[in-house]
């Protein structure tokens, strides 16, 4: 905690706090003071009451108690129920009923002595007044019939009305799930509902057990939102808010969560890298900075996940997650929210009866998609033109000679495959009682990429409790812990496909070849793989602790939040020693150990209170700090002579080395945020929050970002009262600005590197030091403005719904590191200056297309599309031309996208015949001819322009599912539309193409004068970059499940079970070669830092869940 | 009740007041140095000189994929290999060659940037130091940033002149000419000349006077042909004499072997032993040379394997030839593997030497022209020498023991042709593969001292002294002296050819005299089609072009 201080004004205004405490006090009774008179007479068929907010059950009890009829009601969706406010006199009943209902989201029948209140679709009682329906005569008694409701999980759901058809007969299930009827008319349908939930219709035929799985109804307006620092129902938000619907992906096996958002919820862009046990790239609309970080925040259970990833999280212990895509729902989060917020809740216990799930798969993956190098024939045929284009001939290395002869053969990437199993086993057990709750599970995961040495594995342990320890107090607790490991040395995938097909991977022995190809720059991909010895073990803590507490006046609460991430990394290496022939090394390793530690506070005090029926106010005051520290340690020596005790000894060896780091920053912040709705039509929010953080220069720390928000729920209002078509209906409008501040601590300060040199032989080592950075004091806050209005709708009794977002963002004073002219010293300076824009258009749409008996086929799309613009740089105008200057140095370029290519316009190749190379001297037939823009008759650098940009037009996910009975299929394709990236592999003759594998693409000969590539040894003198369409198709997901049915399981006492097959990225349809275009790597090695991409996995599994 | 009230209350007041004291938000960084926390003391400074000399050794792994740029596309030596790097077609020179973006920032980010920050904090009156350390650290800096914009202003002519540290972003440098940069390396090599010492006994790779000097001798050269002011020669014969006549140090030309006389070699051989390059070993001739130690932190540079790479680059490919048998050749500690790159021109390997065969510098300790068998797999050839003879195409192919032509060609230019022995070395950290050796770099030699002192006195039209200098060097390696009317400028080039082929970066030499086209298009088969005159300059990186927003930076005539 040292760091963290009370602001000493605190201590000076104590007694200003008793007065205020004292006055609040004082409001707290007068506003409270509410009448309840509740007049008993014993079975009467009419009611008096005089009420005023009171809650709806104590409304039914006292309607019980008067008239002597039974109200069935669902408790949990009492939840939802409006505080009723009633007066009446000796009303009857059913005007009564009318009347009290009217203002409820529910319904109500009638049935002999028998009120059945259900819930489970939103009717709106002013257009479709309830029907009192009386049941026909009951038939000849049937054999009882039972069931059980799941989830797309497999989890019971408690709660489900269930009611035949037409009759008042209609029962709930139990908490594990289970329903029981006795005695269903056999022509008649069972109705399935839940709030939340799609209703569910099934004919009962002669079926004596119908278990169902109901799909929750995503944009249900009565969803529970996280919001940060708080939850709001749905139809509260004024913002863009978008909740991902993780039961569409739980039969998929993804160990790490970020693949439930890939594809599935507009505006959120995942690129995953191939990496296993990686996060991959996520964007939410598009990259709003240059240079600073463009990640969004990730916030666990309501406090900031500073300095962990997704991949630390279990996907099963995920109860929900939800993303805060525009400023005004950002906001909130202030500094660390430009680039959007994704809120993840795990789960807690929700039944009283303990639940036991086990959720299990294994499988196996394998490349999704490679770029394609040149298999034994077309390498020879390679090489035969690459000779008549050179003019003479080009003897193969030694190592391809002998194979050539031999008609020995081998595919690069199969050499480099290892078996690549997937398995997962999550146990967890859940439950809660009076006062505690409780969550524990416990998780083994483990992914082989089929790249050699690419592993990764998970052990994880959560525990979610809760202790009401008095009615105004409670504790938790959210802790996870994971234990990552990634050892393994991963083949080098850009030494892979140099390898040609008559590459010789093996000595005789089986011993790697360092050299397989004799060609220095061709390393073995495997030989490290093979031999070297390799630990990357990762340890998280995560641990969220909580204090509630009901302050004494009617919704107020505080909370106390402290959030507390250590994470420590080891990653040794050792390098055994190699004696074969010419190659000779001895041992060789390194020890590096990381410590990073992230301590939150937060004080967080909410205020929810309705007035007057109609008048809902909250507020939410927040203040916090945050602290980030880590320390780094590495050892390393050489010349170890003895392998046996590998990293462990590397005292042994020589050469010693010690690096060691530290570093620290801090953040305070302060939030407000205030909200008023209005009958639940009208709702406006607003949010303000100041934030400091560490790394910016003096007197820049500090920026303030406020926001607001409205929204019109029109189907709340009279003139939509009565819309068949239009359940529901609800437009919103927000603005907002918050924050960047991701740039690394010490950002504005120069700073100074460190270097050695020995003088003179058998010398020890001088210490040198440099600067290597320019420094920037006045380094400040870069800041985004946005605007959102979005649209959600409910359409054709919710066969149809989503939502529509159209948005506009700006954002100034970036933080860009500008390339400037490197005579100063530095290439690159980091400053904030410039503006760029973002504009948006995003649609969800979730449909119901066909329902009948027991098929159901669902679509579910999400489309979205961001178009990004530069609109002021430097604001210099050096050329005098009124317009101002674009930044080539740096690529950017006013009124175009970020991620601009910039370059010569390609103009055909050259071909046999044309004889006038003046435009660029030294051409010849086969080489690419360019444009000459400015029309002076040769190609100069004034003939670049921009040619192209990478960002994608629109990007869409399309899921469909299909139930029939038990069994279940979703498929689900990922699209990207446009964008094109440099794919310099096409451009084979630039890197000695004539002794090392080349990408297949076609190149001009002079029997084959193509227009489209140049020749084989084209030697690309202007390093122009060979731009492609990264567009694509895939077919990401696709799964299949079967539940077994309840009257099974029931005999051997299982809640549910269920087995699946899924397959992801299956199939891929592109017009890229270089790796994968989600990623788009375009040269030898897949991109990434440090080449960190890999392929893609194609992967398929099977599975099952279990529930006790 | 009461009690936990107000302390929840109290809590929640915190959200109300953000009165945190701002110093939570200040950051001092825990595990680094600022400049201004850095150089305060003599120890910082020297640290700061330290940094200098590793980026001076930087310039050797610099130019693309460090390929030897300053050699290459010469008169000495060809691209050995199929494709058209390394300057093999001339018209992949142009403003986005990768080498040619290294070079200047090499020159800009790691050289004259320290050198200012060096001297500029010196002159901090704040800063205490004795007037020792001070002279100490002043002349290395100017040193350093004099030899640095001397090399800037060969390759690339007027470049920007940057004295200060700048400390924002600044968009409008304009290039001086280039006799105003050539002035002031002139005068910072002048005052670093003054201040630097002279050298003890012991070589350990600084900079001391006669280093100063001898680039002084060489600047004034180039600040003669480019002014046309004669006199400039004979401050280039004062600079170089300073040296020569030990007026800066005990250097010597080294007429009688030394070292480990057990070696088979001459005295020219001894020069270049790995071990032998140091004052301590009795060579007197080195002046100023890049230190390399194997397995020893900072031993080397940012290369791969970080070693003098000089192997690697000079030697031939030779280990893909195979014996009749098909036995290939294996790289050894003795021959360290080459990948053919630096192909000799038949300048060096016959034109140069036709003059004198007998020159020491031609001899077997000294080039390698005769191969050995040395794979012991295959027992009929080990150990033999590799014969040749040209077949009815026209190939050249190994013979069999047997007098008949083997079916082997061998690739004269990537494979089989001279190897440049002073190259020769222990195996940088013991890999043989990569082919590096733990040789110290010489950069300045007395040998070339006299060179330079030969082509003023050539300049000023003095042929007799020209020729007693280059006679020193061409006695000491037994060959036929040279009378003065054979000294020509051809001559002086010939000469540094066979001295200091592999140190000096001929490119620069070259481009310096003016004669690079020339030589190039005479000497360079695969390079001479393609090179123009205008590729006496490198271009100025279009990347600094582009960055350069506030003024125009002028592009070399004949570069788009």
């Amino acid at each position: 905690m040292e760091g963290f201080c009370l602001p000493p004004e605190l201590y000076t205004q104590k007694s200003i706090l008793r007065q205020i405490f004292m006055v609040i006090k004082v409001s707290y009774v007068l506003l409270f003071i509410t009448c309840l008179q509740l007049q008993a007479r014993t079975y009467s068929q009419t009611i008096t009451m005089n009420t005023k907010q009171t809650s709806l059950e104590r409304v039914f009890q006292a309607v019980e108690q008067q008239t002597g009829y039974v109200i069935l009601y669902n408790y949990k969706e009492l939840q939802r129920a409006k505080p009723v406010t009633i007066s009446a006199s000796n009303q009857e009943i059913t005007k009564f009923l009318d009347r009290l209902f009217a203002d409820q989201p529910f319904t109500y029948n009638i049935e002999d002595k028998t009120i059945l209140v259900s819930g489970g679709k939103r009717v709106k009682p002013k257009w479709a007044k309830p029907t009192v329906r009386i049941s026909p005569p009951v038939e000849a008694k049937q054999a009882p019939l039972t069931g059980s409701v799941k989830d797309a999980g497999g989890a019971p759901i408690e709660g489900v009305t269930v009611t035949v058809n037409g009759t008042t007969t209609a029962t709930k299930t139990g908490s594990d799930g289970r329903y029981h009827i006795d005695a269903p008319p056999s022509d008649g349908t069972l109705v399935f509902s839940m709030l939340g939930y799609n209703t569910v219709e099934q004919t009962i035929g002669n079926r004596q057990t119908i278990d169902i799985v109901m799909i929750p109804s995503v944009s249900d307006l009565e969803e529970v939102i996280v919001v940060g620092y708080g939850t709001a129902q749905k139809r509260d938000l004024t913002g863009a808010v978008a909740r991902v619907n993780l039961d569409q992906n739980r039969q998929q096996p993804n160990i790490n969560p970020v693949q439930n958002l890939r594809g599935t919820v507009a505006g959120v862009n995942i690129t995953d890298n191939g990496r296993p046990g990686s996060d991959g790239t996520i964007r939410i609309r598009g990259a709003n900075s240059i240079s600073a970080s463009n990640d969004p925040l990730i916030v666990l259970d309501g406090i900031i996940y500073a300095g962990g990833s997704l991949s630390d999280i279990n996907s099963t212990d995920i109860e929900s997650i939800d993303i805060l895509k525009d400023a005004s729902a950002s906001a909130i989060y202030g500094s660390l929210a430009a680039n959007g917020v994704i809120l993840i809740t795990t789960k807690k216990g929700t039944t009283e009866k303990p639940r036991i799930a086990l959720n299990s798969y294994v499988g196996f993956s394998d490349f999704a998609h490679i770029p394609k190098y040149l298999d034994a024939e077309k390498y020879l045929q390679v090489r035969k033109d690459a000779e008549i284009a050179d003019g003479g001939a080009i003897p193969f290395n030694p190592l391809e000679q002998a194979n050539i002869e031999a008609g020995r053969t081998i595919d690069p990437f199969e050499e480099i495959r290892q078996n690549s199993p997937i398995h997962s086993n999550e146990l967890s057990v859940s439950g809660k009682s009076k006062a505690f709750t409780y969550y524990l599970s416990g998780a083994y995961s483990g992914v082989k990429s089929p790249v050699m040495g690419d592993n990764f594995s998970r052990l994880g342990a959560r525990v979610n409790l809760n202790v009401k320890v008095t009615d105004w107090l409670s504790i938790g607790t959210n802790s996870g812990y994971t234990a990552k490991d990634n050892s393994g040395v991963r083949a080098d995938l850009a030494m892979t496909t140099f390898l040609s097909p008559y590459a010789d991977l093996y000595y005789e022995d089986g011993v790697p070849r360092p050299l397989p190809m004799n060609v220095g720059q061709v390393r073995s991909p495997i030989l490290n793989a093979l031999l070297s010895d390799n630990l990357d073990k990762t340890n998280t803590l995560f641990s969220n602790n909580y204090l509630d507490v009901k302050l004494p006046l009617e919704g107020l609460t505080f909370r106390l939040n402290t959030g507390y991430t250590q994470r420590n990394k080891k990653v040794f290496d050792y390098k055994p020693t190699f004696n074969r022939g010419e190659f000779f090394n001895l041992g060789s390793g390194k020890q590096a150990y990381t410590e990073s530690r992230n301590l939150t506070v937060e004080n967080i005090l909410r205020y929810d209170r309705t007035f007057a029926e109609d008048h809902a106010f909250n507020l939410t005051l927040m203040y916090g700090a945050y602290k980030s520290a880590d320390n780094k340690a590495e050892l390393s020596s050489d010349n170890i002579f003895n392998d046996a005790l590998g990293y462990n000894a590397l005292e042994i060896g020589e050469n010693f080395n010690i690096n060691t780091d530290a570093g620290e920053d801090q953040q305070v912040s302060t939030m407000g945020r205030a909200g008023y709705r209005y009958k639940g039509k009208y709702i406006v929010d607003a949010t303000i929050r100041r934030d400091g953080f560490s790394a910016f220069g003096k007197g820049r720390k500090y920026g303030l970002f406020p926001s607001a928000g409205v929204s019109w729920v029109l189907s709340e209002e009279d003139f939509l009262a009565g819309n068949s078509y239009i359940n529901s209906l609800k437009v919103r409008l927000s603005w907002g600005r918050n924050g960047n501040r991701g740039v690394s601590r010490y950002s504005s300060l120069s700073s100074v590197a460190q270097t050695n040199y020995v003088f003179g032989n058998g010398a020890a080592p001088s210490v040198g030091l440099y600067t290597n950075s320019m420094g920037n004091p006045n380094l400040g806050w870069e800041t985004t403005t946005s605007t959102n209005f979005g649209v959600d709708f409910e359409l054709f009794s919710n066969r149809v719904n989503g939502s529509v977002e159209l948005y506009h963002s700006n954002t100034y004073n970036l933080l860009l590191r500008q390339r400037i002219p490197n005579m100063s010293g530095f290439t690159t300076f980091l400053r904030n200056i410039g503006e760029t824009e973002n504009r948006g258009f995003e649609v969800t749409l979730n449909t119901v297309n066909v329902q009948k008996g027991s098929f159901s086929w669902d679509t579910r799309v999400a489309f979205s599309l961001n178009r990004n613009k530069i609109l002021k740089l430097t604001g210099n105008d050096l050329d005098g031309d009124g317009v101002e200057d674009d930044d080539i140095a740096s690529g950017w370029f006013i009124g175009y996208p970020l991620a601009s290519n910039f370059d010569y316009v390609f103009d055909g190749i050259y071909q046999e015949g044309d004889d006038d190379f003046s435009l660029l001297p030294g051409s010849k037939p086969g080489d690419v001819k360019f444009r000459d823009i400015n029309g002076d008759g040769k190609i100069t650098t004034a003939d670049r322009s921009v040619v192209s940009n990478s960002q994608p037009n629109f990007l869409a996910g399309i899921t469909n599912t299909f139930s029939y009975g038990q069994f279940s299929l979703m498929v689900m394709f990922n699209i990207r539309q446009g964008g094109e990236s440099a794919n310099q592999a096409i451009n084979i003759g630039r890197n000695f193409y004539y002794e090392s594998n080349t990408l297949d693409v076609p190149y001009w000969t002079a029997e084959n004068p193509i227009n489209d590539y140049p020749a084989i040894n084209y030697g690309n003198p202007l390093n122009y970059g060979f731009y492609q369409s990264r567009s694509f198709v895939r077919l990401q997901d696709v799964s299949l499940s079967y539940n077994f049915s309840s009257s099974l399981l029931e005999k051997i006492r299982i809640q549910n079970l269920r087995l699946f097959v899924s397959g992801k990225n299956l199939a891929t349809w592109t017009n890229w070669t270089g790796w994968d275009p989600e990623f788009g790597g375009g040269g030898r090695g897949p991109g990434g830092t440090n080449n960190s991409n890999g392929p893609i996995l194609k992967s398929y599994t099977f599975g099952l869940n279990f529930q006790l | 009740m009461k009690a936990i009230t107000k302390i929840i209350m109290s809590l929640a007041a915190v959200v109300l007041f953000n009165g945190c004291s701002s110093s939570f938000l200040d950051e001092i960084p825990l595990d680094r140095f600022s400049p201004e926390n850095f150089l305060v003391d003599e120890a910082g400074f020297e640290a700061a000189t330290v940094a200098l000399y590793q980026a001076a050794r930087e310039e050797h792994s610099t130019g693309g994929a460090n390929f030897d740029y300053m050699n290459l596309g010469t008169d000495l030596i060809e691209w050995g290999r199929y494709d058209s790097r390394g300057f093999k077609d001339y018209h992949l020179l142009t403003s986005q060659e990768d080498a040619v973006n290294k070079y200047w920032s090499w020159a800009y980010e790691d050289m004259i940037r320290q050198c200012n920050l060096i001297l500029d904090k010196l002159n901090d009156p704040a800063i205490e130091l004795n007037e020792d350390a001070r002279h100490r650290f002043e002349a290395q800096a100017k040193f350093f940033r004099g030899y640095t914009y001397n090399i800037l202003a060969t390759l690339y002519g007027g470049v920007p002149i940057v004295t200060e540290v700048i400390s924002e972003p600044k968009f409008d440098f304009q290039r001086a000419s280039k006799e105003e940069v050539l002035q002031f390396v002139r005068q910072d090599l002048e005052e670093a000349g003054a201040l630097l010492p002279v050298v003890g006994n012991v070589s350990d790779g600084r900079i001391y006077k006669a280093a100063a000097y001898h680039t002084l001798s060489e600047v004034y050269l180039s600040l003669g042909l480019e002014t046309n002011d004669a006199s400039y020669y004979d401050l280039a014969i004062d600079a170089a004499s300073k040296v020569i006549n030990k007026e800066v140090g005990d250097y010597r030309i080294m007429t009688e072997r030394f070292g480990d006389l057990a070696r088979p070699g001459d005295v020219f051989s001894d020069l270049f032993q790995t071990d032998q390059r140091s004052r301590e070993s009795g060579n007197m001739e080195v002046i100023w040379s890049w230190q390399f130690e194997s397995f020893t932190l900072g031993g080397g540079t940012s290369l791969n394997a970080k070693g003098n790479n000089s192997p690697r680059l000079w030697f031939p490919q030779w280990e893909k030839i195979r014996s009749p048998n098909g036995a290939f050749n294996l790289s050894t500690d003795s021959m360290l593997r080459g990948i053919g790159v630096n192909s000799l021109l038949n300048y060096v390997k016959y034109d140069i030497w036709r003059l004198d065969p007998n020159d020491m510098r031609n001899s077997p300790n000294n080039i390698r022209r005769v191969y050995y068998y040395n794979n012991p797999d295959d027992p009929e050839y080990f150990g033999k020498p590799m014969k040749t003879a040209l077949n009815n195409k026209g190939e050249k192919v190994l013979v069999k023991n047997d007098g008949s032509l083997s079916d082997v060609v061998l690739d004269t230019l990537m494979q089989y042709y001279p190897w440049i022995r002073k190259v020769d070395g222990i195996p940088f950290e013991d890999n043989v593969v990569a082919g590096q050796s733990e040789n110290d770099f010489i950069k300045m030699r007395l040998a070339e001292t006299y060179l330079l002192r030969a082509e003023a006195y050539f300049r000023k039209g003095n042929l007799g002294e020209a020729a007693a200098d280059i006679n020193v060097l061409r006695n000491r390696a037994h060959a036929t002296p040279i009378a003065p009317q054979d000294v020509t400028v051809d001559f002086i080039l010939d000469e540094r050819a066979r001295e200091l082929i592999a140190e000096e970066p001929r490119r620069r030499t070259l481009s310096r005299m003016g004669l690079l086209y020339e030589r190039v298009k005479k000497y360079n088969p695969s390079s001479g089609p393609t090179v123009q005159p205008h590729n006496e300059l490198w271009p100025i990186p279009q990347s600094v072009i582009d960055a350069n927003t506030g003024a125009e930076m002028i592009q070399n005539p004949g570069y788009n």
